[in-house]
């Protein structure tokens, strides 16, 4: 089902990751997860879990006390590169840069000289049909908008890792079926491995090949779903039956979690 | 209009009680009458140009004020209920600017010469060491006592130290004024670095940003809202250490000027130069600002502009 | 179960505002909306961006009036607010200074209601809720979703004949979401006032309400009205939100919101 591409794009890996928080909040605990060279993986769980965290981890802005983490074969210990970029909920453009120049920056960064990165970033926001939005600034564009410029700015310097955390989930629904469909389609065409963290059932399962569903703190792996759609997943019914019947069953699985941490924070009388 | 009118009245009409040696020149009366003028003027503008009236109300607000508070001046002094030489008509005022407008340009180009210079030094020592202090915790904890310690000390106690340290009064005064401002640039500079939100950090450095790019593209440009309330700020303290730093004794500046015409006991120039003064705050500020609106014009959308 | 709504009824409401500065330019915000809710029904209204329906609520509290049009709530036309039409904002703006039990029994204080009676009536309301432990506590001691809770109570202690919800769970994780969305459910089933709930959530408004009211681009009018045809009691049902029956309905709502939002990307590009 899914396909695993040439060895040298390396996968994601993590083993026996363990990170706490001061005084003694321990995020994750032993976590060990394998993601293969270009495959869509998304993570889910209540919050608290630790996903986030081990995200963070991935792109290198956490550190963390015990444990290896390595991206195509080199470590990752708290230091950040454009192959393992970010796209963000709260997306993040740079309010004093015009929405091209945003993109700019992000090639500009890689190593392009200023002219072809400014080319560069101008067909980027072309190919989305944003060019009338091309000098813009942030806080002149809506929501949806912002965000569309955020995702070209990361797949714009083509990284090997694309994390997202949550990038989605404040968007409505128009803005976010759009990007959830333009992720898709560019991952299916450029085969770069993704994680993507949500805390929407049916956006994980829509989208990933493969749910990694977690417990809550101490985060640790409870168990990772396969999700038998085809790959092209923009073909596929959102009501379809085999979509909700997976969905279902990864919603039972984070019920009892939910349950579980609901019960942990009223004994403390939050 | 009436208000200006009731001016002239008073000083045309009323006779000078006592007048003293000599006759001054009258230049109340042309005055008030430009006044008029513009008065006219301006109420033909506002009734033609609708857009224009903000503005030409906001004229006439600050000529009303005025008109009203030169009315008992020049009845006080008229009747000689205030005397010369604290409290001079306010022709003899106005005559200052006319009569003796080469040494007041003269002062004004050597302040401004002095101030200017100060200010920029002071300012981008500021900026830098901001910067230092925000951006490195090895410097900060090295330098954040003694930055806190001499930052505060008030630059007019500077003077006896500066006076023996620097070769003339010109360096002297760029010393005091550059001190002046030097702090409270650097202390907003400090915090405006300090406040960078780390999302934004987190989003460039993912990006693939190292730290050089980092600092001079995200942290200097976040940052520069908070740099410029430090200017602003500063730009107060150095026009008040200017006036200072010139009575250390210097060729010519407003803050001479003042000293020198107090020390003849010629108020009406004292008067005079302090407007001069004052409007060349006005002067100085605005442009600031004219910078500040260029550079942080995207700021537009998210702050009240 | 009696019905203790009352009915609400829009007719030919229009509202326009002064041309303003930024994204959102004034002009006509709603046209010509007609609209008819049952008395005791449990009604969402859903849009794009700038359709208007945060307006259309203000308009059915009385903190604005309509530019044309009537609008109607128990037979009555709508001249300002009233604690008889309760509204449950997006943050809960809750009086910091006063405790939990304090910030609910203020509505019946100021209206006269004897403070025994008050005490009574709020204690009843935040049990209902789950906030019996929480009745001395200052706001800024509770989480999000406790609370919107006590928003909610402070709004129904008044017994008002109509509530109204402006995404009031916005701010919250989707966990609190969930498990506060559907009290708010179990309350309207308890007391089957007429609820009327906007939202940006389409999957919550399918859920929540009996009827889904889809608002068409700016200017605002009802693009499409969708019946909601699932048993009473969702939250009884644990699986209700993966049955084929439910995903049909979200599918449907999305469908026409997604036209409505093609229409609004068209309209915002045209200064009106």
């Amino acid at each position: 089902m899914s396909t695993i591409h040439s060895p040298a794009n390396g996968g994601l890996s993590v083993r026996n990751l363990h990170k706490t928080y001061p005084p003694d909040i321990v995020a994750l605990k032993n976590v060990s997860l394998e993601l293969l060279a270009g495959t869509f993986t998304a993570i889910i769980g209540p919050s608290g879990c630790g996903k986030t965290t081990l995200l963070k981890i991935a792109a290198g802005i956490e550190r963390y006390q015990h444990g290896e983490v390595s991206f195509a074969g080199e470590r990752i210990v708290g230091n950040t590169s454009w192959k393992r970029s970010v796209i963000y909920q709260d997306v993040r453009l740079f309010p004093w840069l015009s929405a091209r120049d945003n993109v700019a920056f992000a090639l500009e960064s890689k190593g392009l000289p200023k002219a072809e990165a400014r080319r560069r970033a101008t067909e980027w926001i072309a190919r989305q049909g944003l060019q009338d939005h091309a000098d813009a600034y942030p806080a002149e564009l809506s929501g949806g908008m912002r965000q569309r410029i955020g995702v070209c700015r990361v797949l714009a310097n083509e990284p090997e890792l694309i994390l997202c955390d949550e990038p989605f989930s404040a968007l409505d629904w128009t803005a976010r079926a759009f990007l959830q469909l333009e992720l898709l389609h560019y991952w299916y065409d450029q085969r770069k491995t993704v994680l993507f963290v949500t805390h929407n059932v049916e956006e994980a399962v829509y989208l990933a090949q493969r749910v990694v569903l977690m417990s809550a703190r101490p985060g640790v792996i409870k168990e990772i779903v396969d999700v038998p759609l085809p790959e092209e997943r923009w073909a596929v019914r959102r009501d379809s039956p085999q979509l909700l019947e997976v969905a279902q069953y990864v919603n039972n699985h984070i019920a009892d979690e939910v349950r579980k941490a609901k019960e942990a924070e009223l004994e403390v009388g939050y | 209009m009436t208000i200006w009118l009731i001016v002239l009245a008073v000083h045309n009409l009323i006779p000078q009680v006592n007048p003293g040696f000599k006759i001054p020149a009258d230049y109340l009366s042309p005055a008030a009458l430009l006044v008029l003028g513009i008065t006219l003027v301006s109420w033909i503008t506002a009734y033609f140009a609708r857009g224009r009236r903000e503005n030409v109300l906001a004229i006439y607000r600050v000529l009303i004020v005025l008109g009203v508070a030169l009315i008992p001046w020049e009845v006080a002094e008229r009747l000689a209920w205030i005397k010369p030489p604290f409290f001079p008509t306010v022709s003899k005022v106005i005559g200052v600017y006319i009569e003796d407008y080469p040494t007041l340009l003269l002062s004004i180009a050597y302040s401004m010469r002095l101030m200017i210079i100060g200010y920029v030094i002071g300012s981008i020592a500021g900026i830098s060491f901001g910067l230092a202090l925000g951006w490195s915790k090895h410097v900060s904890n090295w330098s954040m006592f003694w930055m806190r310690l001499i930052g505060p000390i008030p630059a007019t106690a500077w003077i006896p130290l500066a006076i023996v340290i620097f070769p003339n009064t010109f360096s002297a005064g760029i010393f005091l004024i550059a001190f002046a401002s030097w702090f409270p640039v650097m202390m907003l500079t400090w915090s405006g670095v300090a406040g960078v939100p780390k999302a934004l950090l987190e989003a460039a450095q993912t990006l693939g940003a190292d730290d050089k790019r980092l600092l001079r593209h995200v942290v200097i440009p976040a940052a520069l809202p908070n740099v410029f309330v430090g200017l602003f700020m500063s730009l107060g303290t150095a026009f008040a250490i200017l006036v200072v730093a010139e009575m250390m004794g210097v060729k010519a500046g407003l803050g001479w000027y003042i000293t020198w015409a107090q020390g003849w006991s010629e108020y009406h120039k004292v008067y005079a130069s302090m407007l001069v003064l004052g409007a060349l705050f006005i002067i100085v500020v605005s442009g600031v600002f004219k910078v500040r609106d260029r550079l942080l014009s995207w700021q537009k959308g998210i702050l009240r502009w | 179960m009696p019905i203790l709504g009352s009915e609400v009824e829009l007719l030919g409401v229009s509202k326009s505002r002064p041309k303003g500065t930024g994204r959102e330019t004034g002009g006509l915000v709603l046209n010509h909306l007609n609209l008819r809710v049952e008395p005791g029904s449990f009604v969402s209204i859903v849009g794009p961006g700038g359709c208007g329906k945060t307006t259309l609520l203000r308009l059915l509290a009385g903190l604005e009036p309509p530019s044309a049009g009537h609008v109607h709530v128990g037979g009555e036309i709508v001249r300002g607010p009233s604690p008889r039409r309760g509204i449950i904002f997006q943050d809960a703006t809750l009086f910091p200074w006063l405790s939990v039990i304090k910030n609910v029994t203020f509505g019946p204080l100021s209206v006269g209601v004897s403070p025994k009676d008050a005490e009574a009536r709020a204690t009843h309301w935040l049990n209902f809720l789950g906030l019996g432990k929480f009745l001395q506590r200052y706001p800024h001691e509770l989480s999000g979703g406790m609370q919107q809770r006590v928003a909610i109570a402070r709004a129904i202690v008044n017994e008002p004949d109509l509530l109204l919800a402006d995404e009031p769970f916005g701010g919250l994780d989707w966990i609190t979401r969930e498990q506060v969305s559907e009290e708010l459910l179990r309350l309207w089933h308890t007391t089957r006032k007429t609820f009327i709930y906007v939202t940006h959530a389409l999957e919550e408004a399918v859920y929540v309400s009996q009827r889904v009211i889809i608002l068409s681009a700016r200017p605002g009018t009802v693009a499409k009205v969708i019946d909601i045809d699932l048993p009473a009691q969702r939250w009884a049902h644990a699986d209700l939100r993966f049955t084929p029956e439910y995903a049909h309905l979200v599918e449907e709502v999305r469908e026409v919101f997604a036209e409505q939002t093609a229409l609004a990307a068209f309209a915002a590009s045209s200064p009106i």
